[in-house]
């Protein structure tokens, strides 16, 4: 599941808190970065679980997800998510993986937004045969409770999301999936069902690059910022309410829209347990007359510890 | 002296994983009866984890002493098999100890011995038999990046290159000899006959092509998370 590729941000209650600068940010993910790529394995980790840490910084051009463009507003995000696996061999076939996850987003410019979460992930995985190019079937079950800043944005998610996976050769991995989620917030206008099916293609291209390509298309809640009167976009809300998270007067207006979603990736390998990824994404969001598109850039750094 | 090439203009690369070297001292301390050989990549670079050997030609391969007093080993230890590459004689038992802290799935879909250890628990050590000559690719069904080879042989003169590139083979009988080098990126088996003379054999060299290294990497995916 990816609870935040489509999370737009949000609005509703603020309680403050001290605004950091972006340099105070820069220099908080280079520190991440450092620790991500000097961090010593775990050899003393308990047995069979695989600790997993991820910084990632994104460049959103529109993270109110507006159509005007007086309201389109770019921010930058940080990121940086713990997980933890532990795989439980059923049979000869079949396996559980438990994952349990402490993630953190963090918008330097709007930290109305910023919010922490933990979770887990129970997934049953059947593979169809023995090898690396055997396929993987799975069934994953989550959940997350998260807090943010915002506090009508904090609340508790759940999904389920199905996943086909397999390798053709030596060097092409294929992955299906789809998934369904709920949030259920402390705001009304909050709240979001989405379904998400995602395509991606990843190439080895040679020694320790590869290259992959995500299509994805999502139908589900989304939520739009601008500044009223919009009338257009209260004959289409659901629901809205107004916030102050921009810095100036919006609403948001909670919309059941679709999106149709394309992003490349390329992933450099620096050694075993570490690699480096940038990628660009696109990202076009429509329902009845309102279209907005969102385009972002990213670099994630992952170590397994 | 002999220099083979294997002409590619595919890039090299030699990656220094823990190679086995088959008893074999320093390219420095050959004798008489000794067969050096030198491989290196195309950009000159020493190839580790490369099996040499040499197949008599005019009579059969003397037939295998006694089996080794320690069976050799591929262990599995930090979710990797060591070592990479393993050389043995046709008919010897490997032993593949787990001793890491996880379950793996070691097999092989490999036609000279195709088996499979499922769900096999830290602390087990199952023993195999390689009874035909040929190239086993072991691999573990729960961590796909684990890779390791097995090259079996009808001959006693083999040896796995070390991170020099360099490795002798001991106490060859003269006479007309096929030397033939196999390395996991090759595109085939680099082969060169050769007669080993009664005397100081010149250093057999090889550049090798060695195809791109595109095996499933461990690292996590920054552009995805979860259990690999």
């Amino acid at each position: 599941m990816t609870p935040t590729l489509f999370t737009a941000p949000a609005a509703g209650s603020f309680d403050g808190g001290a605004v950091l600068s972006p340099r105070l940010y820069l220099r908080l993910l280079t520190t991440l970065s450092a620790i991500v790529v000097f961090t010593p394995s775990l050899a003393a980790a308990p047995a069979g679980w695989a600790p997993n840490l991820t910084a990632t910084a994104t460049w959103d051009d529109n993270v109110t997800n507006a159509n005007h463009s007086t309201d389109i507003i770019g921010a930058l995000a940080f990121a940086a998510n713990f997980a933890a696996a532990q795989r439980i061999s059923l049979d000869h076939d079949d396996s559980l993986v438990l994952t349990a996850h402490v993630s953190g987003e963090s918008f330097p410019e709007f930290t109305a937004l910023d919010r922490a979460s933990v979770g887990a992930q129970t997934a049953w995985r059947h593979k169809f045969g023995i090898g690396a190019q055997a396929p993987i079937f799975s069934v994953e079950f989550s959940g997350d409770a998260s807090t943010a800043r915002e506090t009508d944005r904090s609340g508790l998610g759940a999904g389920v999301a199905f996943a086909w996976r397999q390798r053709f050769g030596e060097s092409t991995l294929v992955a299906l999936s789809q998934d369904f989620s709920r949030f259920d917030a402390r705001g009304a206008v909050f709240d979001r069902s989405a379904s998400e099916t995602a395509l991606v293609v990843t190439q080895t291209l040679a020694d320790r690059w590869s290259f992959s390509a995500t299509v994805r298309f999502r139908q589900g809640d989304v939520l739009s910022y601008a500044t009223p009167p919009r009338p257009d976009l209260v004959a289409l809300a659901r629901i809205r309410s107004p916030v102050n998270t921009f810095g100036r007067p919006m609403v948001a207006y909670s919309l059941d829209a679709h999106t149709l979603g394309g992003a490349l990736a390329l992933t450099r390998t620096l050694d075993d347990r570490t690699s480096l990824a940038l990628a660009a994404e696109y990202r076009a969001t429509g329902h009845a007359a309102l279209r907005y598109v969102n385009r972002l850039v990213s670099v994630a750094l992952s170590r397994q510890l | 002296m002999l220099r083979p090439r294997c002409a590619s203009p595919a890039l090299a690369r030699s990656f220094l994983f823990a190679a086995l070297l088959a008893a074999a001292p320093s390219a420095a301390s050959a004798k008489d009866d000794d067969v050096e050989f030198r491989l290196v990549d195309a950009k000159n670079q020493p190839v580790s984890d490369a099996v040499v050997s040499l197949t008599p030609l005019d009579q059969p391969a003397p037939l295998a002493s006694a089996a080794p007093a320690v069976p050799p080993e591929i262990v599995q230890r930090h979710q990797e098999f060591f070592p990479y590459v393993t050389a043995i004689r046709t008919g010897t038992a490997v032993r593949f100890p787990n001793r890491d802290t996880v379950q793996h799935h070691v097999y092989s879909l490999s036609k000279p011995k195709k088996f499979e250890l499922p769900l096999y628990d830290p602390g087990k050590a199952e023993t195999i038999v390689f009874d035909q000559p040929g190239v086993v690719v072991i691999g573990c069904n729960i961590h796909d990046w684990m890779l390791a080879y097995v090259v079996i042989l009808d001959t006693p003169w083999f040896a796995v290159t070390p991170t020099t590139g360099a490795v002798i083979l001991r106490a060859i009988p003269p006479g007309r000899y096929r030397a033939e080098v196999w390395h996991p990126r090759l595109a085939q088996t680099a082969t060169h006959e050769l007669t080993v003379p009664a005397g100081n054999a010149a250093p057999l060299s090889f550049s090798l092509a060695l195809k791109p290294d595109r095996r499933i990497r461990r690292a996590p995916d920054a552009n995805r998370n979860g259990y690999n």
